[in-house]
């Protein structure tokens, strides 16, 4: 055992000092789809801390995914007459009801990361690019593949909309190279444990699997811990999502690239725009804003923090 | 007649090991690289996880009871470990405690033994049904996993040289033998509950407990030690396991070991474990918990999609009650049978026809 003094450093609130003195604005409701990942803590970070900057109180919940509960928290948000909620919704179609019953109530939402297909009933929908970003990190996998061999797709769950998409996106890159062999297709839930558990069995049944294409970054950094304890550096593994892990992964070079997912910046847009409409009755100019995600490679992965780049 | 009888007998008593056999024959034969050493070993490494904590889930069964908190005690099991590998334990005076390796695995193992004697101690004393304290402690320990860090995983527990706490990774990935530090886990608690339940009192209390537990109380066995030690038995599973995640992954993540109660009472229900209690063994846990991790790593060699993957094994779970229930009633058949046949060899010849 070994012992050893440090300074204990107390930890300062300073985001609540400037918010004190603004006018009372009300509360902000924020509902993402989980504080355990490092994605969705982020983007519930940026929607509090702009809306704390902006004179508002917050409250952060998550909904597990469950369209029930987020239908008895938006439920309870009306109960409590917040000024507006920002969600990241549990289910694309499943939502709608939930969102028109608080836009009936007259509490706006601003829909972040996930889209739904009806128009008029969420005040604005601020989406990644998944599209883009798929398609940006597929092309970095094949150019590290130089254009040939076999390879492994992870998903990271199909029944998110956003998994899709990005799946879709990588095979409209990838199936261009005919040379570029698909020998294995798995959805990994998204989790790190089960990367890793669907990577171990992938390299049994196929050996000489050159490449790993995933759906998200837990999954990426699951495939990566199957490839060390099975002492294969040869193969090249890509990811989406840039969290702080993933960064340090990109740094290390176990992983190749992922696209960072700009988290933050959408939530602190998105409170930005339902201020403007709560302050001033603006609407924002159009219903649906869609921001790049950004490649992240090794010469750039020293500015990622949090899901925001540092310029 | 009987003979027929009798051959049923044996097979249905060694279903889950034929189901076994069934599932590595039906992927040797679809996926080439199934039946590999190097492949066997590490879905062997697999079943380590869920095998130790269905071997846990048995004991607790037996005496009729169910933990529902296992998956949650591991994932706290791996916080724990991942705050002592990371910032140490402070201390009142400002100081900071770092352990090393095995020193954070025996803290780890006494915290998941502390939180099953909780478990044993509100259900015994408290006389709460073991579904709900052990439901009730499934929450409390996953909250408690996601407060630790604000909901955020401890990354890159390789430890500091300075700190002396380097190595943490061998526990999940390293070899003995050949063969994985998990398996050899498994193995050893394999004996430990193989010879708890068969060659010790504190067995046959058990089997007594879940078998009847008001003739066991009236027949003077210690009941409530017997149940407070199946819960904190089962809480050093899950800690094992999750200190075997985290060491793998490298990687603390609150969600660990979400749904791996499920996996383990799945595995524990296929080695013909009855849910009431009384009737079971370990050694069919450990084959159980084989089929369910095989046939899910067949079915990803094999590129089954995962939505199939739940539904096949939700089939298989169920088909094997069904099997035992049948297995059950043929059982109580036979004795009934022999009973019968006992009795007419024990009559005189003559007397037969007087009833």
């Amino acid at each position: 055992m070994k012992l050893r003094k440090t300074l204990l450093t107390a930890a300062t609130l300073t985001a609540l000092s400037f918010a004190a003195h603004a006018a009372e604005k009300g509360t902000i409701m924020i509902m993402v789809n989980s504080l355990d990942n490092p994605y969705y803590a982020s983007e519930a970070k940026g929607a509090s801390e702009k809306a704390q900057a902006l004179g508002y109180k917050t409250t952060v919940l998550s909904h597990g995914e469950d369209v029930k509960k987020q239908n008895e928290l938006i439920d309870t948000a009306i109960g409590k007459k917040v000024q507006g909620i920002i969600l990241d919704n549990a289910d694309s179609t499943a939502s709608v009801a939930a969102i028109e019953k608080a836009k009936k109530a007259g509490i706006p939402v601003v829909l972040i990361n996930r889209e739904i297909p009806v128009d008029d009933v969420a005040l604005e929908q601020i989406t990644h690019n998944n599209f883009q970003a798929g398609s940006e990190v597929a092309n970095v996998f094949v150019e590290k593949m130089a254009e040939k061999g076999k390879y492994a797709e992870l998903t990271c769950n199909l029944a998110d909309n956003n998994c899709v998409t990005r799946s879709k996106s990588f095979h409209q890159v990838i199936d261009q190279y005919p040379d570029m062999v698909s020998v294995a297709k798995q959805d990994a839930k998204g989790t790190l444990i089960d990367g890793k558990r669907i990577m171990d069995s992938i390299l049994q049944a196929h050996p000489d699997v050159k490449g790993v294409i995933c759906g998200n970054g837990p999954v990426a950094l699951g495939a990566i811990a199957a490839l060390k304890a099975a002492n294969r550096s040869d193969v090249i593994v890509v990811g989406i999502d840039g969290s702080n892990d993933e960064r340090d992964a990109v740094k290390a070079g176990t992983l190749q690239a992922t696209v960072m997912l700009q988290a933050q910046a959408i939530a602190a847009q998105g409170v930005t725009d339902l201020d403007n409409y709560l302050q001033k009755g603006e609407k924002p100019a159009k219903q649906r804003v869609m921001f790049r995600g950004i490649l992240i490679t090794q010469d750039n992965a020293d500015k990622v923090q949090d899901f925001n780049i540092k310029s | 007649m009987n003979q027929k009888y009798m051959i049923y007998m044996y097979l249905l008593k060694a279903r889950t090991f034929i189901a076994l056999l069934l599932v590595i024959a039906f992927f040797s034969v679809m996926v080439p690289n199934f039946l590999t050493a190097s492949n066997l070993l590490i879905m062997t490494q697999h079943v380590a996880i869920t095998g130790l904590l269905a071997i846990g889930m048995t004991l607790v069964i037996l005496t009729g009871g169910i933990d529902l908190s296992v998956g949650a005690v591991a994932g706290i099991c791996g916080m724990v470990a991942g705050a002592l590998l990371t910032n140490g334990l402070p201390l009142w005076n400002g100081d900071i405690l770092f352990f090393n390796v095995p020193e954070v695995i025996l803290c780890v193992a006494i915290f998941g033994v502390l939180v099953g004697l909780v478990n044993g101690a509100v259900i015994t004393r408290f006389g709460v049904a073991p579904f709900i304290c052990t439901l009730g402690m499934m929450y409390v320990a996953r909250g408690s996993a996601l407060l630790f860090n604000d909901g955020s995983t401890y990354p890159n527990l390789n430890g500091m040289e300075a700190l002396g706490n380097t190595g943490f990774a061998t526990l999940g990935s390293g070899t003995l033998l050949g063969v994985y530090l998990p398996i050899w886990l498994m193995i050893g608690f394999l004996v430990l509950g193989y010879w708890l339940t068969t060659k010790t009192p504190l067995g046959r209390y058990i089997y007594a407990i879940g078998g009847n537990e008001s003739a066991a109380r009236l027949a003077g066995v210690p009941i409530v030690k017997a149940k407070i030690f199946v819960y904190a038995f089962s809480g050093l599973c899950a800690a094992f396991v999750g200190l075997i995640v985290a060491s793998q992954l490298q990687t603390a993540h609150p969600m660990t070991g979400n749904m791996f109660e499920m996996d383990a009472i799945g595995a524990t229900v296929l080695g013909g474990t009855a849910l009431a209690g009384g009737r079971g063994r370990v050694t069919g846990s450990i084959i159980g918990a084989f089929v369910i991790v095989f046939l899910a790593d067949g079915m990803v060699m094999m590129g089954v999609s995962d939505f199939w993957q739940m539904v096949i094994k939700g089939v298989v779970i169920v088909t094997a009650v069904v099997v035992d229930q049948f297995q059950q009633k043929l059982q109580s058949k036979v004795i009934l049978m022999r009973r019968h046949e006992e009795k007419l060899a024990a009559l005189p010849p003559n007397g037969a026809t007087s009833s």
